[in-house]
């Protein structure tokens, strides 16, 4: 070993002695003359106690809990032992709370940041017994220890975990790297155990760098609150440290890790066989065992790991915060870092700030969502932020919404936040509802629609609330789409024309009393047609006995008079519905009329996912259009249902075979129609964006319509079109 | 109703990382994390200056041609800014190392770039997962930064720093390790903690360009604001390293100071208004040996300029004088607009609640409009409220301190017309 810096890990089981043979190794290092650093890496925090003189030190990560971000500096946390030995507790949280393995990180980064390690020639990690995580990892890392010693007993168990570190060196090092200094074995006096540590370190390759007796002098010295390397006596167990400094402090040959399987650690350790002489690998030799375990370790993950995961689009945490602000008079806390309230605030306020400024429309939900963050920060990361939950629902609760809804993020999962016990803090008055959708971990965004939907509804919806005889609810309206009030407003209306009213829009925007009534509307109407609202109308069926009008909010002419047609029948009310249809015929053709003489005989071209495009295709036809070929998404295999008229135009599933630009070349359209706005110049044709929210009512496809004349009179024209050579030169 | 007098939540540090990274000229910032984390940086970093297409990896003729951005599914999702792992709660649990490489060997087959940078998210950054290696085994020669921990819920600067610091640490260190360029004559500067995630990032930089031309001195380099590889070599080249925000640029120019040897100019604030800008230049003309006479003089004539403009409004309201104002915003602006407007325009400063000029991202603005207030909103950070720039605006040096009073003037006018 030849570096500048002596950077030392010591791993092994928990319990096994690592602090001890540590200490003394420091002192020893000192005597040598090196200044030393040795870093305890365990939560426990006693890994200097015998270099303090029993003394005990704020560790890291109390301190950067507890002191002023701005004013933290390494001087406060370095104590300073025996011989002038730099002592260092990392610390963790509480048993049972937080992630003690992100706070070794978190320590790592302060001691890195305040470059502590550079005043020394020497520096000792004593690390966690077991490579458990990533965290505890960290001091394997190559940017910090240069070897590393496994320190066992003779006792299976040990030798077990020496292995279980040896595969951790091994996934960082692969077969590349060579840092294992070997092994120190703390003997305990066992029958056998020298034959297994020898049997052990033959077959990975490795020395036993020191013999460290089962010897009165370790109680001795601890009962002194010092090392032995300070005491008189015990000369024979001071030369082991003494002797062991030396090979450190000078060349210390290093080797590549090499674990074992299971089955050959039993077969060597347990057994006494070569390692390679077993069921499982029955010709291999010990020196192919690394290269095995790696293969192994690698099988054993693929299998381990599902065949495919599509991406999650968005995240659980993000649907159920922008779904849960819909309950007006709720405050809805983000238990996360900033971060992830940030974009869901963006998510929220995005399409409210557009229509504010292009429009002039206040929309009150989207400019000012009530939501909150705890604003989870490494402290929380590390002790736990169950706390901090608490104290921001009771600062909410103190403000008397009608509900208090917790939505839980990747951090407070994964340290494991116990966000449900919150619900406790409930009083008669306001429920507090725990969404743990823990980021993306519950599932991607529609998910957490769900998650949100179901966990209100559940806490929330009143069974024995009485009948409202001509109302409705309106079912999955969620979302923060521009058109979501505007939809609102024109159902609202029509269906106000026939003597209806709207009883709750789950989860359109809603108070926690008409979520509570949810039951009391005779009729509830799906907004729209997916497979999430279908999925929620079976579970509001099931749950509260709810009766769904068969269809969803009607787009398009056809469908909006068979609609209120229909709703007519149902609340017998039908005479109600034939003078708004009329007069609404009357408006829509007036409409038509207009835009024909733009329109009429211009040929479009569209790719879509599966799904009916009768409105948009009606209103293209009544202005005197032609769909000259409709390509399919069809990502889920289902049958073709872009149309209810299959003789309307060609329509073709599209596949890895189909050439949407030879179709395009070959028909030459003037309007190229997909889902997204392609970045790529389709000719001379027009491109345009299928509308992702759809208008509702009679009059769905004029504004389409009308962007279509606009777009075809106003093509790319003028000298700026051909300024694209002057971006390529100047900015390309 | 218990929601609208909550505060509106505002970035932290994880996009401060993840826009310096977006502010080296030809870089992919891969997000180690969910799409959740994806979404907001992929939309927003397209807007915040203007890029050149990006590009295929070199053809056997050398040719390069543009990526079609339909093609870039995986990772990219379509969209050309920002690509992400998607880790899922399996990733959490058995690390994310395997993602991580599958996402490197598509971009790096994919995307001709000069730097790959890979930031972790909140959760990425909890497990621990050592990437460097990594992106080592895949990316080989390809510059790359990795950022492990940006920060959970620090501040935009923080974060900003973190990943700055990060870049000179790993990315510029190899660069220098190869070729360390030597001083050259002329007197040069890098400008730190300007940020391309400002509301007129294109017109700041330009303007201040212009004024160090101005006083003979030339910007090397400005570090994570429209830079690029090569000039993050040229760095050590620079006479004095300028730190614009200190939050935001100390923890760099320190580390500049250290590996390089370059001294560091710390300035409280950004120079907004014509005393910042002039202090800003004298005292960077003491320490260069340069001259700033010609920026004095173009000072002069701008003042001369606005006193005129600013007397007309005030012979017919008496005001801007004694007009409340609120600014929301970091540190540093705040201290830069609350100096000039007290200092030069005599106005007072006020609570957002009664504010009658209010300088802030346009949530604060939309959020305030939503109380019915009659106020002015001026916006000086995002999000913004949609207005397409097309000329390079700016509230910093001489043309930036005319455009703030021509919007202060202007916001004055709309109020008059109240009363």
């Amino acid at each position: 070993m030849s570096y500048e810096r002596k950077e030392i890990a010591i791993y092994g089981k928990g319990g096994i002695g690592k602090s001890t043979v540590c200490a003394n190794l420091s002192v020893a290092l000192a005597q040598a003359g090196l200044r030393v650093l040795q870093i305890g890496c365990d939560p426990k925090h006693d890994s200097t106690r015998l270099l303090t003189g029993g003394r005990s030190l704020p560790t890291v990560l109390d301190y950067l809990r507890d002191a002023p971000a701005d004013r933290t500096r390494a001087e406060d946390i370095l104590g300073t032992g025996t011989l002038g030995i730099g002592c260092i507790e990392a610390g963790g949280p509480k048993p049972g709370v937080g992630c003690a393995g992100r706070g070794i990180i978190s320590a790592f980064e302060f001691l890195e940041r305040d470059r502590v390690k550079e005043r020394y020639d020497a520096v000792l990690y004593d690390v966690l017994g077991d490579v458990v995580c990533g965290g505890f990892a960290v001091p394997i890392r190559r940017e910090y220890a240069k070897a590393i010693f496994l320190v066992t007993s003779g006792e299976f168990m040990a030798i077990n975990a020496a292995n279980n570190i040896l595969r951790g060196i091994r996934n960082f090092d692969g077969s590349e790297g060579r840092r294992v200094a070997g092994i120190l074995f703390n003997a305990r006096s066992l029958p056998g155990e020298e034959e297994r540590v020898a049997r052990f370190a033959k077959a990975a390759g490795l020395p036993v760098c020191a013999r460290i007796p089962k010897s009165e002098a370790f109680p001795a010295a601890e009962a002194r609150g010092c090392t032995v390397m300070e005491m008189d006596e015990y000369p024979s167990v001071r030369r082991i440290f003494t002797e062991l400094a030396g090979r450190i402090a000078g060349e210390l040959p290093l080797y590549e890790a090499r674990p074992m399987t299971d089955e050959q650690l039993e077969a060597c350790v347990l057994e006494g066989r070569d390692p390679g002489q077993t069921a499982s690998a029955e010709r291999d030799v010990s020196d192919n065992a690394a290269e095995r375990v790696t293969e192994r370790t690698a099988a054993q993950a693929e299998t381990e790991r599902p065949a495919y995961r599509p991406p999650l689009y968005g995240c659980a945490f993000n649907g159920a915060a922008t779904t849960a602000i819909h309950l007006t008079d709720a405050l809805v806390i983000a238990h996360s870092p900033r971060s992830c309230a940030f974009y869901t605030w963006q998510n929220i306020s995005s399409p409210g700030r557009r229509n504010l400024f292009h429009r002039g429309i206040l929309m009150p939900s989207a400019l000012s969502p009530n939501l909150t963050c705890t604003e989870m920060g490494q402290t929380e990361a590390v002790f736990g932020g169950t706390e901090k939950l608490r104290a921001a629902v009771e600062e909410a609760l103190a403000r008397r919404p009608g509900a208090v809804v917790v939505v839980t993020s990747c951090v407070s999962g994964i340290i494991g936040d116990d966000a449900a016990g919150i619900e406790a803090l409930s009083t008669p008055e306001t429920p507090v509802i725990v969404l743990k959708t823990d980021g993306d971990i519950a599932g991607d965004y529609m998910t957490g629609i769900e998650m949100c939907l179901h966990g209100l509804a559940d806490k929330i919806v009143d069974r024995n609330t009485d009948l409202r005889p001509l109302s409705v609810n309106l079912i999955g309206e969620t979302g923060v789409a521009n058109d979501l009030d505007v939809n609102y407003g024109i159902v609202r209306d029509l269906l106000g024309q026939m003597g209806i009213s709207v009883n709750c829009r789950f989860l359109g925007g809603a108070t926690t009393a008409e979520v509570r009534r949810l039951p009391a509307a005779p009729l509830n109407i799906l907004a729209s047609d997916s497979e999430d609202n279908r999925r929620l109308r079976t579970w509001l069926e099931q749950t509260y006995g709810c009766s769904f009008f068969d269809g969803c909010l009607p787009v398009g002419f056809r469908e909006t008079s068979l609609f209120l047609e229909r709703i007519g029948d149902l609340f017998g009310c039908r005479e109600k519905a034939e003078p708004v249809i009329r007069e609404e015929r009357r408006r829509y053709e007036a409409e038509i009329a207009g835009l024909r003489p733009r329109l009429e005989g211009k040929r479009i071209l569209m790719t879509t996912i599966n799904a009916n495009m009768d409105w948009l295709m009606d209103a293209a036809e009544d202005a005197g259009m032609e769909f000259v070929w409709v390509g399919v998404l069809n990502y889920l295999g289902t049958e073709l249902c872009v149309s209810s008229r299959p003789d309307r135009c060609p329509v073709e599933e599209i596949t890895g075979r189909t050439s949407v630009e030879a179709r395009a070349e070959e028909l030459a359209p003037d309007i190229l129609l997909s889902n997204y706005t392609s970045s790529v110049s389709a000719g001379d044709a027009v491109t345009d964006a299928i509308p992702m929210g759809r208008q509702v009512g009679f009059r769905s496809g004029i504004p389409v319509l009308r962007r279509w004349a606009r777009l075809l009179e106003e093509r790319r024209e003028g000298e700026w079109v051909r300024d694209r050579a002057l971006f390529e030169k100047y900015y390309g | 109703m218990t929601g609208r007098c909550l505060k509106s939540i505002t970035a932290d540090s994880l996009t401060g990382a993840v826009f310096a990274l977006e502010g080296m000229r030809n870089a992919v910032v891969l997000l180690n994390g969910p799409m959740g984390c994806r979404f907001y940086h992929s939309t927003t970093s397209r807007f915040l200056m203007t890029r050149p297409l990006l590009k295929l990896p070199a053809g056997q003729d050398g040719t390069r041609e543009p990526v079609d951005y339909n093609t870039l599914n995986d990772w990219f999702f379509r969209q050309e800014r920002v690509p992400c792992t998607c880790l899922d709660g399996y990733d959490y649990v058995y690390g994310t190392k395997e993602k991580v490489r599958e996402a490197l060997t598509f971009i790096r087959d994919s995307v001709d770039l000069d730097l790959l940078a890979i930031v972790n998210s909140p959760g990425a950054c909890l497990i621990g997962d050592d990437l460097k290696e990594t992106a080592r085994s895949v990316l080989g020669g390809t510059r790359t930064v990795m950022v492990e921990s940006p920060g959970l819920s620090s501040t935009f600067e923080e974060g900003w720093s973190r990943a700055a610091t990060a870049l000179l640490e790993q990315t510029g260190t190899a660069l220098w390790r190869e070729r360390m360029p030597e001083k050259r004559k002329g007197k040069r500067v890098n400008l730190l903690g300007l940020s391309v995630w400002q509301r007129y990032f294109e017109g700041d930089l330009a303007e201040l360009k212009r004024l160090f031309a101005l006083c003979g001195a030339e910007v090397t380099a400005a570090l994570c604001a429209d830079c690029s590889v090569e000039e993050l070599a040229r760095m050590p080249e620079a006479d004095l390293n300028v730190v614009l925000d200190p939050a935001a640029g100390t923890e760099a120019a320190r580390y500049l100071e250290r590996v390089c040897g370059t001294p560091f100019a710390v300035f409280p604030g950004f120079p907004v208004g014509f005393s910042a800008t002039e202090r800003m230049f004298e005292e960077l003309g003491k320490l260069l040996g340069t001259s700033c006479e010609a920026l004095l003089e173009e000072s002069g004539r701008a003042r001369a300029l606005a006193w005129y403009k600013i007397e007309q409004v005030y012979a017919t309201s008496g005001k801007p004088r004694g007009v409340t104002f609120f600014v929301g915003g970091s540190a540093a602006q705040k201290r830069a607009y609350e100096s000039f407007l007290t200092k030069y325009l005599g106005m007072e400063p006020s609570d957002p609640e009664r504010a009658e000029l209010v300088f802030g991202d346009a949530n604060l603005i939309s959020e305030l409009m939503l109380k019915n207030r009659r106020f002015c909103g001026i916006e000086i950070s995002l999000p913004g409220m949609g207005y397409i720039d097309l000329v390079p605006k700016t509230h910093m040096g001489i043309r930036g301190a005319l455009f703030l009073i021509e919007q202060v003037l202007n916001g004055l006018m709309s109020r008059l017309q109240d009363e």
